[in-house]
């Protein structure tokens, strides 16, 4: 699979734009008739079992407004972590035949790096799920 | 085909302005997270503009998906506990001084526009990825395996975090 080396395609300098605004016009468009037509031609009946929050799914008990479990924010941070590092070896990959093996080096070390944060982590108990696995 | 930047560059600042505005304004931080993932989404236009579509889907991913998404646990986990309200809309003292910061920068680039010279407005030439990738590998090699320490240190100090509290508890 070649790379796409045309730059302009996602440039709003060029008028490559004009079909992307055309599509979009379409697409919104589209969607309102849609809904207009659902809207208009739509029969309504209110009853209790369609104005719950899940329609025919689990019946939600109590307040959503609860506090969540620190692991989910973990989970968020450790995520975005990953994002970033994916950005940085996208940015090499781009260019991974030119560099050679030295920046196939340079890559591995890179990644290793981040691999023994990742065992840290793993090692910590930063990705189970129970309390039971905690460290103490 | 240049109207059409101008074009451009008003919806994204228009995104930005009522992103911005609602961040600001609303009194539930679900809402006002969405108004800050708007702008967010503005600021990725205007990357694009600047003829740096890397950029701009660097920012859809890691700030539109990653860092709101983070502070979206944030909320959720320091959230009031059931029944409690949010705070009042209070209008006089805060949204002056607010007002005043925001007119803050607005001086210095106003300043700055009257007194020194503007760049003329020239097409943005794009960096090419590939480029960009050479570069991070060839001269800023150091910089760029510091990163990865970074983010190492990242991952532990969240794990030291999250444990600390959770010991403490």
């Amino acid at each position: 699979m070649e790379p796409i080396t045309d730059g302009a395609m996602l440039s709003p300098w060029e008028p490559g734009v004009f079909s992307l605004v055309l599509f979009g016009l379409l697409v919104l468009a589209f969607i309102g008739f849609q809904l207009f037509i659902a809207h208009w031609v739509g029969e309504r009946k209110e009853s209790r079992e369609k104005s719950r929050v899940y329609e025919s799914g689990v019946i939600p008990t109590g307040t959503a407004r609860l506090q969540f479990p620190v692991p989910f924010y973990m989970v968020a941070i450790f995520f975005l972590l990953f994002d970033v590092e994916g950005v940085f070896i996208f940015a090499w990959a781009v260019v991974f035949r030119d560099l050679g093996w030295t920046g196939w080096f340079q890559m591995v070390f890179f990644i290793i790096v981040l691999l023994v944060g990742l065992a840290y982590i793993w090692v910590k108990g930063g990705l189970d799920w129970r309390e039971s696995h905690r460290p103490k | 085909m240049e109207h059409l930047a101008y074009v451009a560059f008003g919806i994204y600042t228009l995104i930005i302005l009522t992103g911005g505005l609602m961040a600001v304004l609303c009194r539930s931080m679900v809402r006002a997270l969405v108004g800050l993932i708007l702008t967010l989404f503005g600021v990725a236009g205007c990357y694009l503009l600047m003829a740096a579509p890397f950029i701009a889907l660097m920012q859809i991913l890691i700030y539109v998906g990653a860092v709101s998404i983070l502070i979206l646990f944030a909320i959720m986990l320091t959230r009031a506990p059931a029944g409690a309200e949010e705070a009042p809309y209070i209008f006089p003292w805060r949204s002056l001084a607010a007002l005043a910061v925001a007119f803050l920068p607005l001086a210095v680039i106003g300043g700055m526009i009257r007194s020194g010279q503007v760049a003329p407005l020239v097409p943005p030439e794009e960096v090419p990825l590939a480029e960009l990738g050479q570069t991070l590998i060839e001269p800023y090699l150091l910089a760029f395996e510091l990163i990865s320490v970074i983010l190492t240190v990242a991952m532990a100090g969240a794990v030291i975090l999250g444990f600390e509290r959770r010991i403490g508890k």
